[in-house]
Order: C-alpha cells, then sequence, then structure tokens
C-alpha cells in the first residue's frame, strides 16, 4: 500500500510528488485549477491547447491559447498532466504541431485535484458520520462466511461476488473512520474557538451532547459484533484470499491494489475493532468522545469568565465608566447601587423582641412605645454590651414574689384544714367554701380508690395533714353549709380528723382501707 | 451536616446565612469563612428563598456567594460604595472601578496581570470611553481606592506587592484575578440600557410589577418605609398581609415587623443586620440620637404633625436649622467631653455629620427651612418623656393643617425663620 510504496521511494520522488501540489498555491492558480478541472472532469480527457482555451472559454475562462499552452507546460512539469501520446494523422504542419501539443491529465495529478476541489467545496460544519456503515459491515461480514462455508469440492465459491463483499468491507471501513476523523476534527476546531456563543453555542452543545452520545452507543453496539465475525473469519481467510487471487488482475508489482487483497489489510481492520494493535477504535473514539466533553465544560466555565459574557460586559463597563465620571455624587451612588447591585442591606436597631400589642398599624410613631436605648450608648455613645436592648429580667425579685404567692396559698388551705378538722363529724358543719373545695378533692379521691364503698373507707392526706372517714349508712346523709350554698352527702357518714397522732385510733386499726397520698 | 442537626437549629442556620448575604452581597469564602460555609451548606435552600422572596438570584460558587440585588427602590437612602475609611466613593473613583473591572476583562483568561498592565490597559480604556485621565496623584488615589474595593471584595488578591505601594511610589504589583467573581461584579447586562436615567428606572418598573415582593424589598434593605412613598398596592399589601409579611420577614431574615401610621420598618433584634449602626456606637451616632431626642423633646411632635418635603405635605416634623445647631451646641456643651475631638472642637461639622447619619437612616430631610424628622423619631424618645407625650395625642391632631402656628408658642427659635 501507499506506506510501502512511500518507504521504497527516494527523496526525490517525494519531492517530484509534491511538485503535484504547487499549482494550487501558485500564482495564477485560478487558472491552473481551471485547466485541472477540464482535464479531470471527463474519463480519458485527451486536449490540446487550442481546446482547452475554447471548453475554458465556454466556462467563462477567457484564456488565450499561448497562455494555456504556457500553463500546461507548467503543470507538466509539476507532473499534474501529461503529454498526449495519441498519434494522429494530419494533414498540415500546424496541425501537426498542435497535436504534439496535447495533454493528458496524470494518474495523480487527478487525484490531487480531485482531493483538493473537494476540500476547497467542503462545508465548515461537521460531517455525518457513515454509523449505518457499522450495522453494513456485520452483515457483508457475514455473507463471506456464508459463500465460503458454502463452497465445496464441487461448486468453488464464486470470486467475483467474493472479491465484491471484501471491497463492501474495507470502502465501508474507510469510510466509517474518515467520516469519524473528520466528525471529531470538527469538534476540536470548534472546541477551540474563542467566540462560540449564543444560539451557535446551544447548537454545538446539542451536536455534542445527543451525536456523540450516539455515536459512541452505536459503535459500543456494532464493534463486538464485527469483531465477532472477524474472529468467525479468521480460519477461513487464507481460502479467501486465495479465491480472490484467482481473478485477473492487472500483473504490475507497482500496481495499487484494492484493500482486502493481503493478509495486512485483513489484519489491520480486524485490530481496529479488537485492539489487537494497541488501543482499538472504540475505545479511541469514547475517549474523544469524553475529552470533547472535558473541553465543552472547560469552554462553558471559559466563555462565562471571560469570552462570552466578557465582550458585553466590557462594553457596559466602559459605558457605566463614562456615566460615573459625567453624574454628579448622588446620582453616582444611585448609579453604583442600580448597576452593581451589591449594597447591604441597611436597619434601624432597636425594638422589643416582642412587638407591644397596645401599638398597632394605626397607632402613630409619636405614640407608640418607644423603644428602649442602652444607657450607656445615649449618654456616652459607646455600647457596653452589644446586641439586645430588652429588659433583662430581675430572678430575684421574681423568686420573692412566688414564694409569697405559695407562702399565702399554704396559709388559706391550713386554715381550710383547721376548720374541717375543728367539725370533726361534718353533717350540719358550718364551712368557708374554701374548706368545702378543699373537702371535695379529698372525697373525690376517696370515691375514686373506692368506688363500692362496702366498708368504712379512709383517705389520708400528709400534706395537708387531715384523714377522711367515710362510713357508708344508708339512712343517714351528711349536709355541710357554706356561704356559697350546701352540700349534702347522701348514704354517707364524713368525719374529718387530723392525720397522724391526732387520729383517732387511725394507727392502732388497719382494718379500714387506708389510702395515703 | 444539616442531616444531624434539628429542623429548628436548620432555620437559625439559613437565617443566619441569609442574613450574611444581605449585609455581604458578595460573600467570599477568604473574608467571611464562616458565613460562607453556612451559605455553602444551606446553599439549596437559598437558592429557592431569595428569588422566591426578594426576586434575587443568588449565586453560590466554591469560593464566593454573590446575591444579584436589583436597584434599591427610590425611597431608600444613597448606597454608596465606601472608601476604606469609610467616606463615600467620588463619580471619578467610581469611573475607575468600572474602568479597571473592563481592563480586567480586557486582558481575558488570565488568573494573573501586573498592575502597570493593567494601569495602561485603564489609561487608554479611558481615553476610548472620552474620559480625561492623568498621572496626578489625585488620580492614583481614585483609582486605588477603586482597586482596593475590588480587593475587599476578593475580585483582585495582592499576591506580591501591593496597589497602596504603587499608589505612593509606583512599585510594580503581581494581581491574581477571580475570572468568575469578575463576571458577577455587574448585577446584570447593561446592553438594553442607554442613558443612566433608564437604568435608575428599571429598578422602578420591575417594583411596580409585584407590589408584594417589592414591599419585602424595602423593607428588608431600607430601615424605613414612609407610607406616602408606597403605591396603593403596597399599601394594600401592608394591611391585608401583614400577618404572612411578618412571619416572612422573621423567619427568612430574623427582622421584626414594626408597622405604623405613618409608616412600617423591619428591625434586628440582634443589631446586627446593617451597615451603619443606629442607635450606635461613636460620636455621630451618639449626638445623632441626642439631636433626634433634643429636637423631638423641644418641638412638639405628635401624631398628625406634618411638613413640607419637596413641595409634598408629608408626616413629620420641622426641626428649623436655627433649632438644630443651637441643639448641636447644647449637647456639646453637655456631653461634650465624650466625643471625639474633632467633632467636640467643630460643631458645624459634627452637626453635618449627625444630619447625614439621620439622612442615612431615612429618619430626616433636609429641606431649606430646616430639618423635617420623620415620627419614626419618636422611637427612640427618652423613656421619662413617653407618659405626657401619649397624653397630648388628640391637641396635635387638631394642628395638621397649621403645624408651625402651634409650634410656635412652644419654641421661640422660631422667629428665626
Amino acid at each position: 500500500m501507499s506506506a510501502v510504496n512511500e518507504s521504497v521511494q527516494d527523496g526525490g520522488t517525494t519531492s517530484a510528488r509534491l511538485d503535484l501540489f504547487r499549482y494550487l498555491t501558485a500564482d495564477l492558480a485560478a487558472d491552473y485549477r481551471a485547466i485541472m478541472t477540464l482535464f479531470t472532469s471527463t474519463l480519458l480527457a485527451d486536449l490540446s491547447a487550442s481546446e482547452v482555451s475554447e471548453a475554458l472559454a465556454e466556462r467563462g475562462t477567457v484564456l488565450s491559447v499561448d497562455d494555456v499552452t504556457t500553463r500546461c507546460e507548467q503543470l507538466e512539469r509539476w507532473g499534474n498532466l501529461v503529454r498526449g501520446i495519441r498519434d494522429a494523422r494530419v494533414a498540415t504542419v500546424q496541425d501537426y504541431v498542435r497535436s504534439r501539443a496535447r495533454y493528458q491529465a496524470s494518474k495523480l495529478g487527478v487525484r490531487v485535484h480531485r482531493e483538493a476541489e473537494a476540500i476547497v467545496a467542503a462545508g465548515d460544519g461537521a460531517r455525518e458520520v457513515a454509523r449505518e456503515l457499522l450495522g453494513a459491515t456485520a452483515e457483508t461480514l457475514d455473507r463471506i462466511v456464508a459463500r465460503m462455508t458454502a463452497a465445496s469440492d464441487g461448486r468453488p465459491v464464486s470470486a467475483e461476488a467474493l472479491s465484491g463483499d471484501v471491497t463492501t468491507v474495507f470502502n465501508n471501513q474507510r469510510l466509517f473512520s474518515d467520516s469519524v476523523r473528520d466528525f471529531y476534527a470538527y469538534v476540536n476546531t470548534v472546541l477551540t474557538r474563542y467566540d462560540l456563543a449564543g444560539e451557535e453555542y446551544q447548537q454545538f452543545k446539542r451536536l455534542l451532547l445527543d451525536y456523540i452520545d450516539l455515536l459512541t452507543a452505536d459503535v459500543a453496539r456494532h464493534a463486538p459484533v464485527v469483531a465477532r465475525r472477524f474472529t468467525a473469519l479468521e480460519p477461513l481467510l487464507d481460502d479467501v484470499l486465495a479465491a480472490m487471487a484467482t481473478l485477473p488482475t492487472l500483473a504490475d508489482a507497482n500496481t495499487e491494489r484494492l484493500p482486502g487483497r493481503t493478509r495486512e489489510d485483513w489484519e489491520h481492520v480486524r485490530g481496529w475493532y479488537t485492539g489487537a494493535d494497541g488501543r482499538s477504535g472504540p475505545e479511541t473514539l469514547r475517549l474523544a468522545a469524553d475529552q470533547a466533553l472535558g473541553q465543552l465544560l472547560a469552554n462553558t466555565k471559559r466563555m462565562l469568565a471571560s469570552a462570552g459574557t466578557g465582550v458585553s460586559r466590557r462594553a457596559d463597563l466602559l459605558k457605566l465608566a463614562s456615566w460615573f465620571d459625567d453624574a454628579d455624587a448622588d446620582q453616582a451612588h444611585a448609579l453604583y447601587a442600580a448597576a452593581f447591585g451589591a449594597y447591604p442591606a441597611r436597619h434601624l436597631l432597636g425594638g422589643p423582641e416582642e412587638p407591644d400589642p397596645r401599638d398597632g398599624a394605626t397607632t402613630s410613631w409619636w405614640a407608640a412605645t418607644p423603644v428602649e436605648v442602652p444607657l450607656s450608648l445615649r449618654e456616652r455613645g459607646d455600647r457596653g454590651a452589644r446586641g439586645r436592648t430588652s429588659s433583662v429580667p430581675d430572678p430575684g425579685l421574681d423568686r420573692v414574689r412566688l414564694l409569697a404567692e405559695a407562702q399565702s396559698e399554704a396559709d388559706a388551705r391550713a386554715a381550710a384544714v383547721g376548720e374541717l378538722v375543728a367539725a370533726g363529724r361534718l353533717d350540719g358543719a358550718q364551712v368557708s367554701p374554701a374548706a368545702l373545695g378543699l373537702l371535695l378533692g379529698q372525697l373525690t379521691r376517696l370515691l375514686a380508690l373506692h368506688p363500692q364503698l362496702e366498708a368504712t373507707a379512709r383517705a389520708t392526706d400528709t400534706d395537708l395533714g387531715l384523714t377522711l372517714t367515710a362510713a357508708p349508712e344508708p339512712t343517714a346523709s351528711t349536709t355541710l353549709r357554706t356561704t356559697d350554698g350546701d352540700l349534702t352527702v347522701h348514704g354517707l357518714v364524713l368525719e374529718v380528723t387530723a392525720a397522724g397522732g391526732a387520729a383517732d385510733g387511725g394507727a392502732a386499726s388497719p382494718e379500714p382501707a387506708e389510702v395515703l397520698a | 451536616m444539616s442531616a444531624h442537626g434539628t429542623a429548628e437549629h436548620d432555620a437559625a442556620e439559613r437565617r443566619e446565612a441569609a442574613r450574611a448575604l444581605l449585609r455581604h452581597p458578595v460573600l467570599t469564602k477568604a473574608r467571611h469563612g464562616e458565613e460562607f460555609a453556612l451559605v455553602r451548606r444551606h446553599a439549596p435552600a437559598l437558592r429557592r428563598m431569595f428569588p422566591a422572596v426578594l426576586g434575587y438570584p443568588l449565586v453560590v460558587e466554591s469560593s464566593f456567594a454573590r446575591l444579584v440585588k436589583d436597584a434599591p427602590s427610590a425611597d431608600a437612602p444613597p448606597r454608596p460604595a465606601q472608601r476604606r475609611g469609610g467616606q463615600p466613593f467620588a463619580p471619578r473613583t467610581y469611573a475607575y472601578l468600572a474602568l479597571v473591572c473592563a481592563a480586567l476583562l480586557q486582558t481575558a483568561g488570565r488568573e494573573q496581570v501586573l498592575l502597570g498592565t493593567l494601569v495602561e490597559q485603564v489609561r487608554a480604556d479611558a481615553a476610548v470611553a472620552g474620559i480625561a485621565v492623568d498621572d496626578s496623584l489625585t488620580d492614583r488615589r481614585h483609582l486605588v481606592q477603586a482597586m482596593a474595593l475590588l480587593l475587599d471584595r476578593g475580585v483582585l488578591s495582592e499576591t506580591d506587592g501591593s496597589v497602596t505601594a504603587w499608589g505612593d511610589r509606583q512599585d510594580e504589583a503581581l494581581l491574581d484575578v477571580n475570572r468568575t467573581l469578575l463576571t458577577h461584579v455587574l448585577a446584570r447586562p447593561l446592553g438594553d440600557v442607554a442613558t443612566p436615567e433608564e437604568l435608575l428606572a428599571r429598578g422602578e418598573r420591575a417594583v411596580a410589577e409585584q407590589p408584594r415582593r417589592a414591599l419585602r424589598r424595602r423593607l428588608v434593605e431600607n430601615p424605613l418605609v414612609r407610607r406616602e412613598d408606597l403605591t396603593a398596592e403596597e399599601q394594600h399589601v401592608l394591611s391585608r398581609e401583614r400577618a404572612d409579611l411578618s412571619r416572612t420577614l422573621g423567619e427568612h431574615f430574623g427582622l421584626t415587623l414594626e408597622v405604623r401610621q405613618e409608616g412600617a420598618l423591619a428591625y434586628d433584634v440582634d443589631g446586627e443586620l446593617t451597615d451603619i449602626a443606629f442607635p450606635g456606637q461613636g460620636t455621630v451616632a451618639h449626638v445623632a440620637l441626642l439631636l433626634v431626642n433634643a429636637l423631638v423633646d423641644d418641638l412638639d411632635g405628635g401624631p398628625g404633625v406634618v411638613a413640607e418635603v419637596d413641595g409634598r405635605t408629608v408626616p413629620g416634623l420641622l426641626a428649623p436649622w436655627a433649632a438644630v445647631s443651637d441643639a448641636v451646641d447644647l449637647l456639646v456643651e453637655q456631653y461634650g467631653t465624650t466625643f471625639a475631638e474633632a467633632f467636640a472642637r467643630d460643631p458645624e461639622h459634627l452637626q453635618a455629620e449627625a444630619v447625614s447619619r439621620l439622612e442615612d437612616m431615612s429618619l430626616a430631610r433636609r429641606t431649606a427651612e430646616g430639618l423635617v424628622l420623620h415620627p419614626a423619631c419618636a422611637r427612640y424618645q427618652p423613656e421619662p418623656q413617653r407618659a405626657p407625650r401619649r397624653a397630648s395625642v388628640p391637641a396635635a391632631r387638631a394642628s395638621e393643617d397649621a403645624p408651625a402656628e402651634t409650634q410656635q408658642g412652644l419654641f421661640p427659635l422660631q422667629e428665626d425663620r
């Protein structure tokens, strides 16, 4: 293949080959290209200078015959054209001279021109990747295997069909890898652009995210399948090559052969899928995709940081600078606050944690409760303790008050107990409402503990220092009189005694149910 | 982290983070480490809360957080950028601030920049923008002050040498640029704004469309919201949705809402959520407080007292300039020993500063006749005056049409007018 050929070529041949490209960038490149286009547009074009001149005139390029002759001679020197060898029998001297100056495009000249024109004509956008070829490759390989296995001694393999399939496999592979390479080259060029912004950026982002994903998924799905087919084909490969070798071909050793006719070609393609020679194609693609996405992220950041918004922000800032310069102090402050939006919140200080409910939304500030300002601030303009201005409660006073309240409560209760104890048997006793309340509390407790109350029951409250005795007696009733009204308890005889030693026989007779608080 | 805290603890942390952002809309890891950690921890909740409650986008990056505030409402006191000494920026300093930022964007892609190169770019840009700059000491100071702001904000940091040294001796310095933060220096693009007036009006337009949010913004950003400055819709929100408003302010920012006949304000019980403390420490704040006390005490303010500001009759108490300077003189006499020396010697300067402080807090407004004190000044009445003031309500109500006359008798200094 070309790599092999190059290595056998000496330096002189290489530089001669490079001369093939000179016409593209030389002075008068437009003329040269027009001439080359003419020679490559048909098969076996064999034109004299005058014919070239006429044909170019038809296409709108005016070149004299002499000019054309000069150009063609130059192209011939570079190797793009070769002298026509058609031996024309002519009648006049003039015709003879003319026929000597016939030209054809050289083999490599045609190729260079074809590629050059394709590149000149190519769009800037992404080139689609021939993803569908991966699936097709797997199918074609299947077909090759089927042909080879179907062949037997009796029915030899059809070499023509076989070589068609082989060429398809290799063409597909080349088209696919070329298009992938083109695609990533495109991605790379876009990624290095600084001015990518707005709609263009969005499109590109979608392209990267969707298309690369699709591509990677496709390759991930098909590549193992194709790799397996190659493995299946491996034992048959010699037969395949042998079958194709039977086909008539060009005998010259320098002939450029179609791909797939040698074992190296096969190994090379298989390596792309299996990674036999270093990194496999699918893996390379995955890495490239990762790298592109990483670069996209980095770009996004950089664009945000500088290029994307930078351009417009810079214009904004310059505009702002001249506004500031023309403004008076107040306007400048206002502009600053509006444009930079970085002013701190500001608040009046002082005020209770819970607003005073007496002051409402309709109260005037003049009439509302003023906030407390710490004395140090008011007197000296300095603040001993930063923070809240609400008054700190004095727990000492509160404790004194609470103790006093508790004491008076205890006193009142002791008085009520005294009343009840003094009454003893309660029937007909005249007591204070407080004493009655106390008694009802005790009675409730006793009844809760002795719901049936079949025998005499007692409840002792050691805190209060009293014992309530209740004796069931169906005919009796106990009535207490108070200023709030009378209380009558039917069927019970109630008696209150002081708890402890004063209780009448309470400690000696454990027989009634004893309730201790 | 938050998984371990109780809901209440989380809410308290979120509130603390939100307050830090209100105080420092550009919050950097380097300068506000603890607050920044809180903001980071509660970033998702804060990123939802700020746009929902105040309409402010919040950007949280690995090294900084940026709360993108809108222009303050028209009734807000001016919010100047401050030099390191505390004085407000001059227009020229602002111009340099914008030029430096623009120059930094010009050197795109690089993380470091030489101060000399940056200054050359600034001068070139200034020439293009039609701003006349020279290499005078004054101009250099403006430039250094503008850069100091960017250093404080964390947009620039000094790697080698210092901006100050450059300002004094033109020594070269190497600066680190936080590119990501740099792009967030401006609150939003100005491409669609053609004149300064449009820029200032834009905030107002946004406010008019969303009365609820606008009112919340005013209360969160400004010390005092005057009732007469509110639109009908905002008034409506203030009266109908007060409980909701109060809860929102308390829950998210720890602010307590105080609504009165003449307006509304949100105060901070902790005394932290403000850039200027009032009442606060220092001679100026001290004098401002005493001045308000003295004027409110001397002149008979009360519900319904009105004064004229910019051709509008608004609730307020007019203190004639003579009364103001008399009061200041008296204060110097009484308290002078505790004042900073420069102020004690120069009562006029002291008065100007104190009046500015009151204006900064929206408590007072300068007019040709005198200082108009807003009724909210009565928040700081000295305690002993409270009882008589409450009793005098009906009399003051009657005087609504002619405040000057009612003050005349009580206040002999009126004659100076």
